[in-house]
């Protein structure tokens, strides 16, 4: 699951946040503090569906699953497993 | 927003008299003012360029960089026209009755009254996302069109719907609430003639049409030279862009692909936000006038 948050990290920095030297933990909370938009959030579930090769359902769209890249990292696990 | 870059504005203009846009209405063909913001041409005005709008949030989103192509274009000897479709923007009309034929009638409405009003032999069409779609279609209604600006063009309307369906879950979804999901979505649309996506009431007819639309399938003919812009990072709308162009080569007299960088045209602000796009619309303008 690192590696899953890894590459969410390197595709939401310079993809989203526009900016690859910036910090982003792991655990930061994407939605509640800005740092992605509703328009930031499609882009990053179309990254997911196409990096991990995978199919978010409806039944997945829950803040809770989009809350942290931890939190999505955990979610691409659970759908790949 | 922790982390965001947002690029400085630096003017690059001579004079703050320059590039002052004006606005204005004019009545389409069934009656609705259409609003209408005219960006002159610095200097002599050798060209003008009309800037189709896109759909929704995305019209939001590019509404600064639309504002900024104006600047740029004109500083180039190209006087532009940006406008609001009937029953979106400040135009008159409801958005419950905006179909893709009333968004291209639009569109050839206002291409009309800018060349007519300007006297000048070059006629460009620029459109972004559905506005790219928009402005390929009511190119193919119009003669005289010198050339066709396509900055991330929707070519498959069905795939885009979906993607308009998801994009409010999406806001829902930021918002902190669970969203509907898109078949409950479908489902009020068939029952209730109309379905509320990004505040608008999207009706029946316009999903339809939209659905209806993909310019590989239904290829316009573009007679003149096509200028096409795709993202980057969505590689299934770069196919298709791709796609499609290798489509027009036997119609259009000459057509330039260029990959453009997410961070250049949409932004987390892009409407408020200090934004400068860079490298898309320096190209286009060299494309247009070199």
């Amino acid at each position: 699951m690192p590696e899953v948050s890894e590459t969410l990290a390197s595709f939401i920095k310079p993809e989203i946040m526009h900016d690859e030297a910036a910090t982003l933990a792991h655990d930061q909370l994407l939605l509640d503090e800005g740092i992605v938009d509703s328009f930031g959030l499609q882009r990053l579930l179309t990254f997911v569906e196409e990096e991990f090769e995978t199919f978010v359902d409806d039944e997945y769209l829950l803040p809770g699953y989009f809350e942290s890249v931890k939190a999505i990292a955990e979610l691409v696990t659970q759908l790949k497993s | 927003m922790s982390g965001v870059a947002y690029k400085p504005l630096r003017s690059e203009l001579t004079s703050a008299q320059d590039c002052e846009s004006e606005a204005r209405f004019i009545a389409n063909r069934r009656g609705h003012r259409l609003l209408i913001h005219q960006t002159p041409a610095v200097g002599t005005s050798a060209a003008i360029a009309v800037i189709c709008p896109p759909f929704s949030e995305e019209k939001q989103k590019s509404y600064r960089a639309h504002y900024h192509l104006a600047r740029k274009l004109s500083q180039r000897g190209i006087s532009c026209f940006r406008f609001d479709y009937a029953g979106c923007g400040d135009s008159d009309g409801d958005f419950i009755d905006t179909t893709i034929q009333s968004m291209i009638d639009d569109a050839c409405d206002v291409i009309n009254y800018a060349g007519n009003a300007s006297k000048v032999n070059e006629l460009y069409v620029l459109g972004t996302r559905l506005g790219g779609t928009i402005a390929a279609l009511a190119t193919e209604r119009l003669a005289d069109v010198s050339g066709l600006g396509l900055m991330f063009p929707v070519i498959d309307g069905s795939r885009y719907w979906a993607d308009v369906l998801r994009q409010q879950q999406m806001a829902d979804l930021s918002a902190g609430l669970k969203p509907a999901p898109r078949s409950k979505l479908a489902q009020h649309l068939a029952e209730h003639g109309s379905v509320e996506v990004e505040s608008n009431l999207v009706s029946t007819e316009m999903v339809r049409q939209l659905s209806e639309t993909n310019l590989c399938r239904s290829i316009p003919k573009i007679g003149c030279r096509v200028f096409a812009a795709s993202l980057q990072a969505d590689q299934k709308s770069c196919q298709e862009l791709h796609e499609f162009l290798g489509l027009l080569e036997n119609s259009a007299s000459d057509t330039i692909e260029f990959v453009s960088r997410e961070d250049e045209f949409w932004t987390l602000s892009a409407m408020y936000g200090n934004y400068r796009p860079t490298d898309t619309f320096e190209r286009l303008g060299e494309w247009l006038r070199p």
